[in-house]
């Protein structure tokens, strides 16, 4: 970046003078940061909520698990458990909320903790947790590249169940790598406009809002009205207890809550992306009041 | 988002809530509607594709609707993926902007053409890339990281809260505009309470007394993820993660002066503004 303020004098400076020319230079490089950010201000409420309800992909999650639910407890886990699992992720929202409000600062999770547990021990949990937070965004990106290659692969499944190059190796590689690409490719070249990623965002979340009620509408039309199709009863839908894990039911009962869960977690999406939308002027407020 | 959000201390819990009350609503719709629709149970669970959705909407719509339908929800499926690489790469950023990751001194920097920190996408596709390969020779390992990816984002927000409660909520800094006032510390200890028992079955695996292939290997993962942030933590964490906190904060209040003084419009030095007052 900014080149002449780049910590121009080698890479290991020696200690305690660097660490303040290193400090200056590093602030500098968040002030600077601070402008070429400029793209993620222009996020407004509407696609900061679009963005957050297209990661949280609660639905579309809930298809793609659904065999993790089905079998394990069925209709009572999958929405009863759904029901406990909303009221206690809710809470989890709430307070990471709050802890957004009051320190809308980098690093999210791992930066409130240091605010909050002043203390080497902390420093040292917060720098875990900050692995912990990473750690888990890369995988949710690798796991959301591998649903995207299982479901490309199973289209050409259905049309060809007999084809076995759905379940050789490098096929799956294959498809994958090009996914991953075109993620980090339009992630590449995409902030050159700022206009480009929150509108991006907004055509997401309002296919993903549509795509929903089209999935329902067809669902519900095509067994309404097609011959031999049969809806199943009241009883099932909300009170079919399926267990075919060998669980004991109480265990089953818990294990089913996962595919709830999965629906429901990554919300912290907004808590990570304020750090880059915000000029670093917004640590001063809260210390300078103390 | 400072010029464009009214005001970011709000809205920025709000999207969380609000996100979460209306993925819940839509997902417990869709769930009544898919096991309505349903036909029949053990095909849809047992399907050849391995993709029980797709088969029950087959077995409904018929196969050219699901292949329209499918094609849809992958496109979309794109576009969440799109938007989940950005957050990853932002997040990937802002640890080696605080010093934490290895060679964070290369993965930081911005391209002010592009506006993007391209060193985070780039590691952050080649790590993802790396997991892919486990496709050609291990898929059950493969399945234990992607799995890991809920555990992880589950510990990494109980961490914070229980951090809360251990301090204490007055601890909490000023400034906030979203407080959950006297209800804080029952939501907070409902959320630490269900993030551990969530994590704690999370690394169940399918059914008791699995046989290797079936076992959940998260577990090994996420210890492995433990041991990889604790040697980075005595390799260069100890010494450099967010070292330049207290004098950069010098700087900071610095700049913020000088733009108090300039009156650069913006809720956020509106704030700043009144202390200095």
């Amino acid at each position: 970046m900014s080149g002449p303020t780049f910590h121009g004098d080698g890479v290991m400076d020696s200690k305690p003078i660097d660490v303040g020319r290193q400090s200056y230079e590093d602030a500098r490089d968040m002030v600077a940061l601070g402008h070429t950010e400029e793209l993620t201000r222009k996020f407004s409420p509407w696609s900061m909520f679009a963005l957050c309800f297209s990661i949280l992909g609660t639905w579309g999650t809930f298809a793609q698990d659904l065999s993790s639910g089905l079998t394990n407890g069925g209709a009572i886990t999958i929405l009863w458990g759904l029901v406990l699992v909303f009221i206690c992720n809710l809470c989890v929202a709430l307070s990471l909320g709050e802890l957004c409000s009051a320190m809308p600062t980098a690093l999210g999770q791992a930066f409130w903790m240091h605010s909050l547990w002043h203390t080497p021990t902390g420093r040292f949990a917060s720098y875990i947790c900050a692995w912990v937070n990473v750690f888990g965004w890369w995988t949710l990106n690798a796991s959301l590249v591998a649903f995207a290659t299982n479901f490309l692969l199973g289209i050409k499944l259905m049309y060809d169940p007999e084809w076995a190059g759905a379940g050789t190796g490098w096929v799956e590689f294959l498809v994958y790598f090009g996914i991953a690409s075109l993620f980090t490719g339009f992630n590449l070249v995409a902030c050159r406009n700022d206009k480009i990623l929150p509108w991006f965002n907004n055509i997401v979340g309002i296919q993903f809002g549509a795509l929903f009620i089209i999935f329902s509408l067809v669902l519900l039309i095509c067994v309404g009205t097609k011959q031999g199709l049969e809806f199943q009863p009241p009883s099932f839908t909300f009170g079919a207890w399926i267990n075919e894990t060998g669980w004991p039911s109480g265990v089953v009962w818990f294990t089913g809550l996962v595919q709830a869960a999965y629906g429901l977690t990554a919300f912290d999406s907004v808590c990570i992306l304020p750090p880059n939308t915000q000029t670093p002027t917004n640590v001063s407020p809260s210390r300078s009041s103390t | 988002m400072i010029e464009e959000l009214p005001n970011p201390k709000v809205n920025a819990p709000r999207a969380i809530y609000l996100s979460v009350v209306i993925g819940a609503v839509t997902g417990f719709i869709f769930m009544v509607v898919c096991l309505f629709c349903i036909q029949d149970v053990d095909t849809v669970i047992n399907t050849p594709t391995g993709l029980p959705f797709m088969q029950l909407v087959q077995d409904a719509v018929g196969i050219k609707g699901t292949v329209v339908l499918m094609v849809l929800f992958t496109m979309n499926s794109l576009g969440q993926g799109i938007s989940i690489t950005t957050t990853g790469s932002r997040l990937t950023w802002s640890f080696a902007r605080d010093n934490g990751l290895p060679f964070s001194k290369y993965i930081k920097r911005v391209n002010k053409k592009w506006k993007v920190p391209p060193q985070a996408l780039l590691v952050q596709g080649f790590l993802i890339t790396l997991v892919g390969l486990l496709y050609l020779f291990a898929n059950t390992v493969l399945e234990a990281i992607l799995s890991v990816a809920t555990i992880a984002l589950t510990v990494s927000y109980a961490m914070p809260i229980l951090t809360l409660l251990i301090v204490g909520r007055d601890k909490l800094p000023a400034g906030g505009q979203f407080g959950l006032g006297r209800y804080g510390a029952v939501i907070n200890w409902i959320s630490v309470i269900y993030c551990a028992v969530t994590t704690v079955i999370f690394f169940f695996p399918g059914g008791p007394n699995p046989s290797g292939a079936d076992m959940n290997y998260a577990i090994a993962v996420f210890g492995v993820m433990l041991v990889v942030a604790i040697g980075f933590w005595f390799i260069q964490g100890r010494k450099q993660y967010l070292r330049v906190d207290d004098s950069e904060q010098v700087v900071l209040e610095a700049i913020h002066l000088e733009d108090s003084y300039t009156e650069v419009p913006g809720p956020s030095h509106g704030g700043g503004g009144k202390s200095l007052k």
